[in-house]
């Protein structure tokens, strides 16, 4: 007997029914109901009584112990289906950079581009950074950052389009820039909600300063969220930033996000 | 593949169904070995509001942030 045959047997349930869930109130007076819409048979553990509840820790045991079955908590279900679901397109793009990268940052990458498309799809993706930042730390925040703001297709592919063209090519020599990029970003500055005025200035005029020495002329600064728009263009105009300027700023800017190039 | 889903308010069940508890500071822990905290598949201790869901692989617990939802993926070989 299958865990569905079991449960419509043991809760006396005649109709079909796809999934199962199972939740807990005791204002409900119903012990299961199958919901029309989502065909889900909804079981309320608070009301079923102690033979029943017996019957069902049995039948969900021996389905995780001996059953291909996942039990998974609602939000999480939703997480993991969407992630399911996720563009193809994003996978050709991790696969792109499998053994060009290194290996350990193949799960950080893959992280940040179902966050970058969250991003785009306009969900709400704090709390998938928090949990990019909790599990991978400085480089996992990087990664999300660089990844979101496109510098991985825009810069890093190219870069190693670029170096293994040569005949002296080593990976070795790929990974030390690819390095410099992930743990430094010379090129961009990101702006968090926590980054007062005068730190964001003191960034940029640093990258600004390492960047003039490397030979390289610009720098972009991201931000998303109109807290940071405004900040932002605020330190832009800042006279001191203002006055190493050898073109005007580019912003590219709506109202929760801003990328600035600026050229000096 | 059908599913089986459960709310937060039900977890307090899912873990007594197999025959887990919580201690004082939200970890899940063995209900006959107190001592005994729940591991995950990469060895971390799991608070109950982390729990993401359990699978097949005897009784493997799995943390609800993306990183072990994503890794949740791999071992399934979705």
């Amino acid at each position: 007997m299958s865990i569905w045959e079991g449960l419509a047997k043991l809760f006396q349930i005649k109709r079909l029914f796809r999934d199962v869930k199972l939740f807990s109130d005791n204002r409900q007076e119903n012990k299961t109901y199958i919901d029309k819409r989502t065909q889900i048979l909804n079981i309320n553990v608070f009301k079923i009584d102690s033979q029943d509840e017996e019957q069902l820790q049995k039948v969900l045991k021996k389905t995780v112990q001996e059953e291909n079955q996942l039990i998974l908590e609602k939000e999480s279900d939703k997480l993991f289906e969407e992630l399911l679901s996720f563009d193809p397109k994003n996978h050709e793009e991790l696969d792109y950079f499998k053994g060009r990268i290194p290996y350990k940052d193949l799960p950080i990458l893959r992280a940040s581009l179902f966050l970058k498309s969250q991003y785009e799809a306009s969900k709400s993706v704090d709390k998938l950074k928090t949990d990019i930042m909790t599990k991978y730390g400085d480089r996992g925040k990087n990664i999300a950052n660089l990844c979101s703001a496109g510098y991985f297709q825009k810069i890093i592919k190219p870069l190693y389009q670029h170096m293994s063209s040569k005949p002296d090519f080593t990976q070795k020599e790929f990974e030390a820039r690819y390095e410099i990029i992930v743990m430094q970003f010379p090129f961009a500055v990101f702006v968090s909600r926590a980054m007062s005025h005068n730190e964001i200035k003191k960034i940029i005029i640093q990258k600004i300063e390492i960047n003039k020495k490397y030979g390289v002329k610009y720098l972009r600064i991201h931000g998303i969220g109109g807290e940071n728009v405004k900040k932002i263009k605020e330190v832009i105009q800042d006279k001191e930033i203002e006055s190493k300027y050898t073109a005007l700023p580019e912003i590219d800017s709506g109202q929760e996000f801003i990328t600035v190039k600026i050229s000096f | 593949m059908r599913k089986i889903i459960f709310d937060k308010s039900a977890t307090d069940f899912i873990l007594e169904t197999f025959d887990k508890t919580v201690d004082k500071e939200g970890y899940i822990i063995e209900k006959d070995d107190p001592k005994q905290r729940v591991l995950t598949s990469d060895a971390q201790e799991i608070k109950k509001d982390e729990l993401a869901g359990i699978r097949k692989g005897s009784e493997i617990f799995v943390k609800s942030d993306l990183p072990s939802l994503i890794q949740l993926l791999d071992d399934l070989g979705r």
